[in-house]
C-alpha cells in the first residue's frame, strides 16, 4: 500500500465522458474502465502511492474502509499484472509522471 | 472496475456519437526531401508550428478527447525537432503513429522511437524494384535507405507498414510487393487511387491507374477490402455520406484544421482557438455534420450505389461540390460493379449515424 504508482510509459489514454480507455502500445490491448475504475486511473500519477489513492477514494465513495482500500489494491495489481502500470518505493520522476 | 479487452472501434464510435476528435492527423511540416511525382501537395515549403505549439496543441487535444493522432508531413523527419514532437505527444499519453519515407531515420532515432512505443510507422514504398521507386521518389538511392529503416525499425520491435498506391507504372508489380512485404513480415496497404493535388491541379492523373488496370486488381483482396454483400444504406436518407468531422480530422502545418487532409475546408485555426472550441463550434464542421445522403445531388438514385466508397473530398477537390457525385469514385464503382464486389462496412459511404 505504500508503493507509489505510476502509469507505464507504454501506455496511451484517454478519459471520456468520465470513462476511461487505456491502451498497451505493447500487447496492443485496449482496455475500458468503469466509472470507479476509471475515478481511480485518473488518480495515478506517479507521485501518489496507493494508499493514498485508496485515502482519495474513501473520501468520495460511500462504504466500509476497509472494503474499499482492499479493491482498490486489487484493481491496481490487476493494472500491474496487464503491465499497464509500474510500481516503485520512490515517487516517479520524469515522463512516468503524467496527469493525462 | 475493469471492462476487459475492446476493440478500438469503441473509441471512434464513442467519438462519433459525442463529437469528439478521437483521431487527429497533424501534417507537421510539408518540407520533403523526395519529390515523388503523384505527391498531392503543391509546394514542399511550410514548416510547421513551433514545438512549443504543438505542446499547446496536444494540450487541447487531452481535453477534447483525442486518443490517437498520425504524424506525418511532408516527411515529417526533415524537421529536426520531430522527435521531440513525438515526446510531446507521448508525454500526453496520445497513441501516436508516424507516416515517414524512412529515409532520413538514424538507428539513435529508431531507438528512440522504440523507447516512446509508438504504435505503427507507415513507410511508403511504390514498388520491389529500386530503380522504379528511386524514378518516383526523384531521389536516387531513396528504395535502399527506405527499406533499410524498415528493416531497422522491425529489428527494434516497432510495428511497420508498407504504403503503396498503385500507379500506372507499378500496378503490374503488386505481387511483387506482396511478397516483399511478406519476406519481412509486414503488411502492405495498397491504394487504388492518385488524388489531385491539394490545390485542385490534376497533373497527377496521369499516374492514375487505367481502366483496365482497376479492373485486374479491384477483386484482389489485398489490394482493395472486399464486401460480399450490398451493405450501404440507400433506403434510410439520414444516413450520414462520411464520418469524417464527426471523430476524425486534420490540422495542416498553418494550424488550419480540416474535417480531413482531403478534404480542403477550414474549420479554425488552433493558433487562435482551443481544438476542442474548432470542433463542437465551427460553421463549416456543423454544416458538413449536416448532410444527409438526401443532399447530395446524384447517389441516391445511381445504379453504382452499393459498390461505391465515394468521398466528399474528393468530390470537392476533382468534381467542384461536396455534395456532388465523385467521377474517381464512380470509375472505381464500376469496376466494382464488373467484378461483382462491394465495399467493406468499413469503407462504405452511407451509414446510419448512430
Amino acid at each position: 500500500m505504500d508503493r507509489y504508482v505510476a502509469k507505464a510509459l507504454n501506455v496511451s489514454c484517454r478519459t471520456v465522458d468520465g470513462t476511461a480507455f487505456v491502451y498497451d502500445q505493447k500487447s496492443k490491448m485496449l482496455l475500458k474502465l468503469d466509472e470507479v475504475g476509471s475515478f481511480i486511473w485518473d488518480q495515478i500519477n506517479g507521485t501518489r502511492t496507493i494508499k493514498e489513492i485508496s485515502g482519495i477514494c474513501c473520501e468520495t465513495f460511500a462504504g466500509d474502509t476497509g472494503d474499499i482500500q482492499s479493491a482498490v489494491l486489487e484493481f491496481v495489481n490487476d493494472l500491474h499484472d496487464k503491465d499497464v502500470v509500474g510500481f516503485s518505493i520512490e515517487p516517479f520522476e520524469g515522463v512516468m509522471i503524467s496527469a493525462c | 472496475m475493469l471492462v476487459n479487452d475492446i476493440q478500438m472501434s469503441e473509441i471512434t464510435a464513442l467519438g462519433k456519437k459525442n463529437i469528439i476528435p478521437s483521431s487527429m492527423l497533424i501534417e507537421v511540416c510539408h518540407t520533403c526531401n523526395e519529390n515523388c511525382i503523384h505527391c498531392c501537395l503543391d509546394k514542399h515549403v511550410k514548416p510547421g508550428l513551433t514545438l512549443e505549439q504543438y505542446g499547446t496543441l496536444f494540450d487541447e487535444m487531452v481535453k477534447a478527447g483525442t486518443f490517437y493522432v498520425i504524424l506525418t508531413g511532408g516527411e515529417p523527419f526533415t524537421r529536426p525537432d520531430f522527435l521531440e514532437i513525438v515526446t510531446a505527444a507521448r508525454k500526453r499519453r496520445l497513441s501516436v503513429t508516424i507516416f515517414t519515407n524512412g529515409t532520413l531515420l538514424t538507428e539513435s532515432q529508431i531507438a528512440a522511437l522504440r523507447s516512446l512505443f509508438i504504435d505503427e510507422i507507415h513507410v511508403s514504398i511504390y514498388s520491389a524494384n529500386a530503380d522504379i521507386h528511386d524514378r518516383i521518389t526523384g531521389l536516387r538511392g531513396s528504395w535502399n535507405k527506405s527499406t533499410s529503416a524498415i528493416k531497422a525499425m522491425l529489428g527494434a520491435g516497432i510495428t511497420v507498414r508498407i504504403k503503396c498506391p498503385l500507379m500506372n507504372m507499378t500496378v503490374g508489380g503488386v505481387d511483387e510487393i506482396k511478397h516483399f512485404a511478406r519476406s519481412l513480415g509486414v503488411d502492405v496497404q495498397f491504394s487504388t487511387v492518385i488524388t489531385a493535388k491539394n490545390d485542385g491541379s490534376v497533373g497527377t492523373h496521369r499516374f492514375r491507374l487505367k481502366y483496365e488496370q482497376l479492373e485486374g486488381v479491384i477483386s484482389d483482396p489485398d489490394v482493395a477490402a472486399q464486401g460480399t454483400v450490398p451493405i450501404a444504406f440507400r433506403e434510410n436518407s439520414d444516413c450520414i455520406p462520411c464520418d469524417t468531422v464527426f471523430n476524425g480530422g486534420a490540422i495542416d502545418p498553418d494550424g488550419n484544421v480540416y474535417p480531413c487532409n482531403q478534404l480542403q475546408m477550414v474549420g479554425g485555426n488552433v493558433l487562435s482557438q482551443p481544438l476542442g472550441k474548432i470542433w463542437k463550434e465551427s460553421p463549416t464542421f456543423n454544416w458538413l455534420r449536416n448532410i444527409r445522403l438526401r443532399d447530395l445531388k446524384d447517389c441516391g438514385k445511381c445504379d453504382l450505389f452499393q459498390h461505391c466508397t465515394r468521398c466528399p473530398g474528393l468530390a470537392l477537390l476533382e468534381d467542384g461540390d461536396v455534395l456532388a457525385c465523385s467521377s474517381v469514385a464512380k470509375i472505381v464503382a464500376q469496376a466494382r460493379e464488373k467484378a461483382g464486389t462491394y465495399p467493406t462496412m468499413a469503407h462504405i459511404f452511407s451509414r446510419p449515424i448512430g
